[in-house]
């Protein structure tokens, strides 16, 4: 766990890019926000493999986004059985019901389709907003934190060794 | 920066790949513990199976050595199979669906011995229910309760006399307007008077016959025409009349109904047809309750909170299917051919069917079951379902059990012990025809010469119930249900029920009898007196009567007019 947290700093303070950090997070959302086992997955699991998405934000970030994906689950599928059920909608999902595709995506599960819809706008919107608030940390928050009593004295801890190791 | 990452696509192929491996691993073990778990709850003993094999190319499953334990004799298999074999169609899996070209169940037993005991740890629920069905109490009741019963009861009787008052009032308001002066009067007079200027013109000259002749026909005319409308106004009346009349015969009944209602809320409606009904389900036997209530556990079971694991809990729900029009006209899932082969010392099993698949009107074929038990045990069962479409169906059932001898069958389970028949015979006769609009289906079944083990320490009743099944050549039940799909209406009489009435009759005959005469006193104190609901049939005479005069003095002008 200590290790993790560490991992996810060094990620924070390090160089990398905040587009990066922010698409693991919104690639997250997607995943937290609908039932794993969905085809979907597999392709954002290929996009956060393939592209240069940071894997510690991603790891970190889904079992979050899973949990608050368990909260807002109700609501999701009532607006995934709106979509489903939506009268000009039906053409398209019954064709795409009936192919290959759309057979085995589960998007005619309310659940699936809600948490899809609710993890898209989520990602699209964290993206900006995620990238924003690392840079503020950064230029902002980050030389503050160095100068609190409490960071000077984690630095004297375990947790700070390993952190510091991880970062060398 | 580089966007791709290279190295991420071996590691996602190699994913990919760890992923479908442990799958193929790791699925017969899956298979095998959702077929021990979900056919232990809905049988409700141990289901096991000994292992799984599954082979992808062509994909088959086979289950060896599958037993399933006698919930009622935990060391006992009510079922053992040495092999289940599925054939499965590749092709239909790439649409989710499951169509078994071949199923083969080779060694079948029946009533086979279990080194260790089949019994689900927390016991039976349906066990718990027999139980409760059995310990009948009849109630105590007090004169206040009897009073506070009627007050709060919806009766039936003040609905009744309150649609009465409505009608009438309502059918006084129609009457009075239709044969308001103006409008009904009015129209008889100035008929009257044009008769009579046409007569007085007639009387003056002859030849006023010849010019009037246009009026004469118009006055005709509307004669006719009000002649008409009272005939209607006739049969609207008859109408009313009966309308009145039914309604009436309501009310008269309805005190007689309430009473049954009420007395039903106790059981004591119908004497010890309504306690039976209360404290033993409408005309069912504690062994068809526990069909039903097996049923109703197999069809809520994966619906259930409980039944979810802890982690299912903490995870995001796929939620409602939608359903679409499928395109791929093929069941979901579908036998095509199915094979049973087994047997024991003494008897053999033998048996076959073709085309049984859910949906079945997509199966395009009409499903065939049949099996037939020879040797000791002799029975049949034959089945042949034809749905040529979603709204037609016709289902033929015939299954005969000549003679099956049953040991150490559980009857029943009381607070006291468990009631077994240690030895008899079962017989059973199952005919009938199902189709979406009607059942038609009879069942007997019988259990000759029943030698019944009862516990220790039984009550006065319960003692009187063993004595006479003991003393029974025969326990039967024959089962009957009507009625449609949507609402089959199942009749079933069990000498067993009328022993239990017999037992427990007499305490509750007097019970009923003492206590109809209190409550039918508060309902007819909580209607009122009615008697004078019957006064406004006066009404409907009268109007009857100015209808009729209206028609003879139309009638008799009309007679009068020559042309």
């Amino acid at each position: 766990m200590l290790s993790i947290l560490a991992k996810l700093l060094k990620v924070l303070n390090s160089e990398q890019s905040p587009g990066q950090i922010a698409a693991a997070i919104s690639l997250a959302a997607i995943v937290g926000f609908t039932p794993l086992f969905s085809l979907h997955n597999i392709v954002i699991f290929f996009f956060v493999l393939i592209l240069r998405v940071n894997l510690t934000v991603f790891l970190v970030a889904w079992p979050l986004l899973t949990l608050l994906g368990v909260l807002i689950a109700p609501g999701a599928e009532s607006i995934g059985l709106s979509i489903l059920q939506n009268p000009s909608l039906i053409p398209f999902w019954e064709s795409f019901y009936n192919t290959l595709i759309g057979r085995w995506s589960n998007f005619y599960f309310s659940g699936v389709i809600g948490g899809l819809v609710i993890g898209v706008i989520t990602a699209v919107v964290l993206y900006p907003v995620s990238i924003l608030l690392v840079n503020q940390y950064r230029t902002k928050l980050m030389q503050r934190f160095e100068q609190f009593h409490i960071v000077r004295l984690i630095k004297t801890t375990k947790f700070w060794q390993l952190y510091d190791s991880t970062a060398n | 920066m580089k966007i791709i990452r290279w190295w991420g696509i071996g590691v996602f192929i190699a994913l990919l790949v760890l992923l479908a491996l442990s799958w193929v691993l790791l699925a017969p073990k899956i298979i095998g513990d959702t077929i021990e778990q979900v056919g232990s709850e809905a049988l409700g003993a141990k289901v096991e199976v000994g292992d799984v094999d599954l082979t992808l190319f062509p994909v088959s499953v086979t289950l060896n050595q599958v037993y399933a334990a006698n919930p009622d004799k935990p060391m006992e298999n009510i079922f053992e199979s040495s092999q289940i074999k599925m054939a499965i169609d590749s092709e239909s899996l790439l649409w989710k669906k499951i169509v078994i070209d071949e199923l083969v169940l080779d060694g079948v037993k029946t009533a086979t011995p279990r080194t260790e005991s089949g019994e689900l740890a927390g016991g039976r629920k349906s066990a718990q229910f027999v139980q409760e069905t059995l310990d009948i109490d009849i109630p105590e009741l007090s004169e206040s309760d009897i009073k506070s019963a009627v007050e709060k009861a919806d009766l039936i009787t003040v609905r009744r006399v309150n649609t009465l008052k409505d009608t009438q009032q309502q059918l006084k308001g129609e009457w009075e307007q239709v044969l308001d002066k103006k409008a009904f009067e009015q129209r008889t007079d100035d008929i009257k008077k044009e008769y009579d200027r046409l007569s007085e013109r007639l009387k003056k000259n002859k030849l006023n016959l010849i010019k009037d002749a246009k009026e004469w026909k118009k006055l005709k005319r509307e004669i006719d025409a009000e002649r008409k409308n009272i005939s209607g106004l006739s049969d609207k009346l008859k109408q009313d009349r009966r309308l009145l009349a039914k309604q009436l015969t309501d009310v008269k009944n309805g005190p007689e109904a309430d009473l049954d209602a009420v007395m039903s809320d106790f059981g004591l409606g119908n004497g010890i047809d309504g306690i039976i009904d209360k404290y033993l389900g409408p005309k069912y036997t504690p062994w068809v309750k526990r069909a039903i209530e097996m049923t109703q556990g197999m069809e809520s079971e994966p619906a259930t909170a409980e039944s979810q694991s802890e982690t299912d809990k903490l995870a995001v729900q796929v939620g409602d299917k939608v359903y679409y029009e499928d395109e791929k006209l093929f069941p979901e899932i579908l036998i095509k051919k199915i094979k049973l082969g087994g047997g024991d010392t003494g008897w053999t099993l033998d048996g076959d069917g073709f085309n049984l698949g859910y949906l079945p009107w997509l199966t395009g074929n009409p499903a065939v079951m049949n099996l037939k038990l020879d040797g000791d045990r002799k029975a049949s069962f034959d089945m042949s379902s034809d749905w040529p479409s979603s709204n037609k169906m016709l289902t033929k059932l015939s299954s005969k059990i000549d003679a099956w001898p049953v040991t150490n069958m559980q009857l029943m389970q009381t607070e006291e012990g468990a009631w077994t028949i240690d030895s008899g015979v079962f017989v059973a006769d199952i005919q009938g025809e199902l189709t979406l609009e009607k059942i038609d289906l009879r069942a007997t079944f019988k259990v000759t010469s029943p030698q019944l083990t009862a516990p220790e320490g039984l009550s006065d009743w319960k003692k009187t119930l063993a004595a006479s099944i003991n003393s029974q050549k025969v326990v039967d039940f024959d089962l009957k249900v009507t009625g449609s799909v949507s609402e089959p209406k199942v009749k079933l009489k069990s000498s067993l029920e009328n022993l239990l009435k017999d037992a427990v009759g007499e305490k509750v005959k007097q019970k009923a009898e003492s206590l109809k005469a209190d409550f039918k006193q508060q309902i007819t104190e909580k209607v009122g007196d009615i008697s004078g609901l019957e006064d406004f049939n006066g009404n409907l005479d009268d109007w009857q009567k100015q209808l009729g005069s209206k028609d003879d003095l139309l009638k008799e002008i009309l007679g009068k007019i020559k042309i």
